[in-house]
């Protein structure tokens, strides 16, 4: 369980990093906070190639949904930049 | 469920996100620690789903189970008075899966295998009537299993599975490095994370370690393999196979 404990930790100080640099630059955005999130998520997964089958099939299932919730960010600043919704 | 550590923190992180994400962006207002909030959801969702994934047996019972498995071969093998290598076979040369075959007759020569060694435990595997062996399942065997494609014979795709299988599914080191000279294959494995008594057993089939990397290259090469030798530095194993005709 050594490569989880690290993968997780490994997350967990990309995640805060990102948190702790976008805010010392005053980002205000909740959209780019999330895509960066979203990125790492995804490279760091990618990079961890030898992780056991059924823990990559769930973390390519979280990767799914993230990616929808970016995809839902995306389309709510499209329509707010189209004008369609207040 | 909530036992598993990994489990208990995933709900825990995520009970702690959801419930904070409401306070920061409503109450104060704040986008970096509504973001954090989110961060600490998905790394809940990841803890999850990673100890969902951890096997049920303790790492204690597993151990247990491995020592009861190898002092009973030894015990066999003690009371045959068995002193040859064991070779790792193949299950292409075998009819079912793969294990290590043990020849009765010590030869200073190591075996020549001919055909498909039947799934029975005493075996003849070749036309002399000296050739004679155990057909025993080491801790090796069911490491085959665990590969999700046979890797191919060369020496990046051995280490692929190796790194697969011990690194990525079992954990038992930090990295391998293989390297294949003429019919020898150096296997490196650095900081090994297997301890086990000595026993007289290990000097026939070679430790768990060496017996897992065996079967893996048997199968990768599709040729029987044996344990030539295992040196163990301070955080460096070395050991080296010989590939059989």
């Amino acid at each position: 369980m050594r490569t989880y404990n690290i993968y997780i930790i490994l997350l967990s100080l990309l995640f805060m990093l990102t948190t702790v640099i976008l805010s010392l630059f005053d980002q205000a955005s909740f959209g780019l906070y999330f895509s960066m999130y979203v990125m790492e998520y995804f490279v760091l997964t990618l990079l961890f190639t030898y992780l056991n089958p059924k823990a990559r099939r769930l973390l390519n299932i979280t990767a799914c949904l993230l990616f929808v919730g970016f995809g839902l960010l995306v389309a709510t600043q499209t329509i707010a930049v189209l004008g369609v919704l207040p | 469920m909530l036992r598993n550590p990994y489990v208990l923190t995933g709900t825990v992180l995520i009970f702690i996100g959801a419930s904070f994400i409401p306070v920061f962006y409503l109450l104060l207002r704040s986008t970096p620690l509504t973001a954090l909030g989110v961060s600490v959801v998905i790394l809940g969702i990841v803890c999850l789903g990673l100890g969902r994934t951890r096997p049920e047996t303790s790492p204690e019972v597993s151990a247990v189970l491995l020592q009861a498995g190898v002092e009973n071969i030894s015990a066999l093998l003690e009371e045959l008075g068995l002193a040859s290598k064991a070779v790792y076979v193949p299950s292409s040369m075998t009819y079912g899966k793969p294990r290590a075959l043990v020849p009765l007759i010590s030869n200073s020569s190591m075996p020549h295998i001919r055909g498909k060694l039947p799934n029975r435990l005493i075996v003849t595997y070749g036309p002399d009537p000296e050739d004679i062996g155990l057909m025993i399942t080491t801790p090796g065997s069911p490491t085959v299993a665990m590969l999700e494609s046979k890797p191919g014979p060369s020496a990046k795709e051995l280490e692929s599975a190796l790194s697969h299988v011990l690194i990525g599914m079992l954990d038992l080191a930090n990295s391998m490095r293989v390297a294949m000279r003429d019919n020898k294959v150096t296997v490196e494995v650095s900081n090994p994370r297997m301890e086990y008594p000595n026993m007289l057993v290990y000097q026939c089939m070679g430790t768990p370690l060496a017996s897992m990397i065996a079967s893996i290259a048997a199968e990768a090469l599709g040729k029987p393999v044996a344990v030539d030798s295992e040196q163990y530095q301070k955080s460096k194993s070395v050991i080296e196979l010989e590939v059989l005709r």
